[in-house]
């Protein structure tokens, strides 16, 4: 279980984070939307520990996160940021291998290279294992970082521990074959003893595959619960500033949004 | 040709056979050349397995002069190269090296005031360091001056590369300016010893210095072996090194102190050699990987063996006098860096450094 008391969070005079309290559970597929600047990947780096919190607590398990040592939470616990260029370049093994780097001394094992390459297989990116990494196109790219992150939350037979995964816009540069296939993997992953926190924009995916929505406005929780409560009329409009419609799934009976 | 044609084992081999070869034709050439027959001779008189008789003069200049000499060059080459790897990852940047952000000037400032103001000044901790003192004095200047530079260049969260050049020219004109100001009021031979120390020789070299510098070479070496995952994953972003387990910024002040030993130690002991570090990670990039591990290996194998190679040139060239090395290296040197940067902007276009 994951556990954020009263966070708050400031730069300067600017409240990014205001008063977040949430709890976050096990095989609980949970999705994050706001508008742009609304606190998102600040509150992602709170629960995660890249930021520290000016008031506030988080708790992993009954551990107090900043308690925890780094390369004890770096076993169980996986983050993909929206990230930038590389200044050198790497093959997409050695990218995908970063994520075992918690697991071995100097060299990789036997057991590690099985691990990439079956991560790299999951994402469908096997056969750019040889590839460099700089000349992959932008979706390539997550999927890759996407398959360092399961590399890093692999989990041997044995390990019944609880799990955070932590993706900050993991699909938006993928095309939709790919979003969805990434989406149901993820919430595959979210019932296997994993807590899954995830940043998307597309409110019709939180919709399909959220168990829970968190909104965020202004460094607020706007709502949080299941996205048909969460994701209504009244609270798009408020806080994206945009009439909604909602139309049934013709086959699905699920509500989708129009705009 | 490609990393992944050859295994990184072989590619040891192949560059510690290098330095083997470099190590055994530089003992040979100089001033004075020996035959393999003499060095066999010598070395198996030293070991007492023979009692052949060899020319004393031949014996006294390959053991007490040739032989610490290319064992102290091969050392030194290998400890600037590591070191410029390590800054290379720590700045996230490829064309940094010791030279640029302030290290070595740092460490010749402190070596020029030990020069000229250390026979004067009694300092209470003269005496107790003694032989450390110059290495010590170089090391604590050196370090200052890169941590200045990271500082003033990271001054806004990240490191900004444009900011650290410039900072790095600032700091350096101001160590060279104190090392010219102390060359201004040093009496004639120090002044001298600090010319020759400004471009670096291996003129001086001794047992004394190759015992010093070896054991700490190495065991810089060894430990950045220790940072190399770290500095790959540095590659993707600092907060990436974080979620994989280790503290970026005890990282960066580790890497930090380990490349100022690497680079203080051997510049206090032989000079400012420039272009070691920056092209000899360089170098070995052209095989198209940037895993630090490989770096890290292979440059202090290949940089010991180029580093070798100039000396024996330097020795060879105007014998019986001698070229400053530095000298040697920059004539090569900054044509590869021109190279290097011709290089990197066209494949800047392409979309990368190395794409």
């Amino acid at each position: 279980m994951l556990k954020a008391e009263n966070l708050s969070f400031q730069i300067g005079d600017n409240l990014l984070i205001d008063n977040v309290s949430l709890t976050l559970l096990p095989g609980e597929f949970t999705m994050v939307l706001g508008p742009n600047g609304a606190g998102k990947s600040t509150l992602l780096k709170l629960l995660t520990g890249t930021e520290t919190p000016r008031q506030g607590q988080v708790w992993y398990g009954d551990q107090l996160l900043r308690s925890i040592p780094l390369s004890t939470l770096a076993r169980q616990k996986a983050v993909l940021s929206q990230l930038l260029s590389l200044p050198f370049d790497l093959s997409v093994a050695e990218v995908v291998m970063m994520g075992r780097y918690p697991y071995f001394d100097l060299n990789p094992t036997s057991l590690d290279k099985q691990i990439a390459d079956d991560c790299l297989e999951t994402v469908g990116m096997f056969s750019f294992k040889t590839r460099a990494f700089a000349s992959l196109s932008g979706g390539e790219k997550q999927k890759v970082h996407l398959a360092r992150v399961l590399a890093q939350l692999y989990r041997q037979a044995e390990d019944r521990s609880v799990k955070y995964l932590f993706l900050d816009e993991p699909i938006s540069a993928l095309d939709i074959h790919y979003q969805h296939q990434i989406l149901s993997l993820v919430r595959e992953l979210a019932s296997q003893n994993i807590i899954v926190f995830v940043i998307v924009h597309d409110i019709n995916l939180a919709l399909q595959y959220a168990q829970k929505v968190i909104l965020i406005d202004k460094g607020r929780i706007y709502g949080m619960g299941s996205a048909n409560e969460v994701l209504t009329e009244t609270a798009i409009e408020a806080v994206f500033k945009l009439r909604p419609y909602f139309i049934t799934h013709p086959e699905t009976g699920r509500r989708v949004m129009i705009c | 040709m490609k990393l992944s044609s050859l295994t990184p084992g072989s590619w040891y081999g192949i560059l510690a056979i290098l330095q083997l070869l470099s190590i055994v034709a530089a003992l040979r050439i100089g001033a004075v050349d020996l035959t393999f027959d003499d060095i066999n001779h010598i070395l198996l008189n030293g070991m007492g397995l023979s009692n052949t008789t060899i020319d004393p003069i031949s014996q006294g200049l390959f053991l007490q002069i040739r032989l610490p000499r290319v064992l102290l060059c091969a050392t030194v080459g290998a400890g600037l190269s590591v070191s410029g790897v390590l800054m290379q990852a720590l700045f996230r940047n490829p064309i940094v090296e010791p030279g640029l952000v302030g290290t070595s000037s740092g460490a010749a400032l402190g070596a020029a005031l030990v020069f000229v103001l250390g026979k004067n000044i009694n300092w209470a901790f003269t005496d107790a360091l003694g032989l450390f003192l110059l290495p010590c004095v170089a090391f604590t200047f050196a370090f200052f001056a890169t941590l200045l530079v990271y500082r003033i260049a990271s001054v806004s969260g990240k490191v900004n590369v444009a900011t650290m050049i410039l900072a790095g020219i600032a700091i350096n004109a101001l160590a060279t300016g104190g090392t010219g100001f102390l060359s201004y009021i040093a009496r004639d031979p120090q002044a001298r010893s600090i010319t020759f120390w400004n471009l670096g020789t291996f003129s001086g070299a001794d047992w004394t210095q190759f015992a010093i510098v070896f054991p700490v070479t190495s065991i810089g070496v060894l430990l950045s072996l220790r940072f190399t995952k770290a500095l790959n994953i540095l590659i993707l972003g600092e907060d990436e090194v974080r979620h994989l387990g280790y503290n970026i910024d005890r990282l960066k002040i580790q890497v930090l102190l380990l490349n100022t030993l690497l680079v203080a130690i051997g510049t206090a002991m032989v000079g400012v050699i420039s272009f070691v570090g920056l092209v000899v990670p360089h170098l070995l990039r052209l095989l198209k990987t940037s895993d630090n591990r490989f770096l890290v290996i292979a440059s202090a194998l290949l940089g010991g063996s180029l580093l070798t190679l100039a000396d024996t040139l330097a020795r060879r060239l105007v014998a019986p006098a001698e070229f400053p090395i530095g000298v040697i290296t920059a004539f090569v040197g900054a044509p590869v860096f021109i190279w290097l940067l011709i290089r990197n902007a066209r494949s800047f276009q392409k979309g990368g450094f190395y794409a």
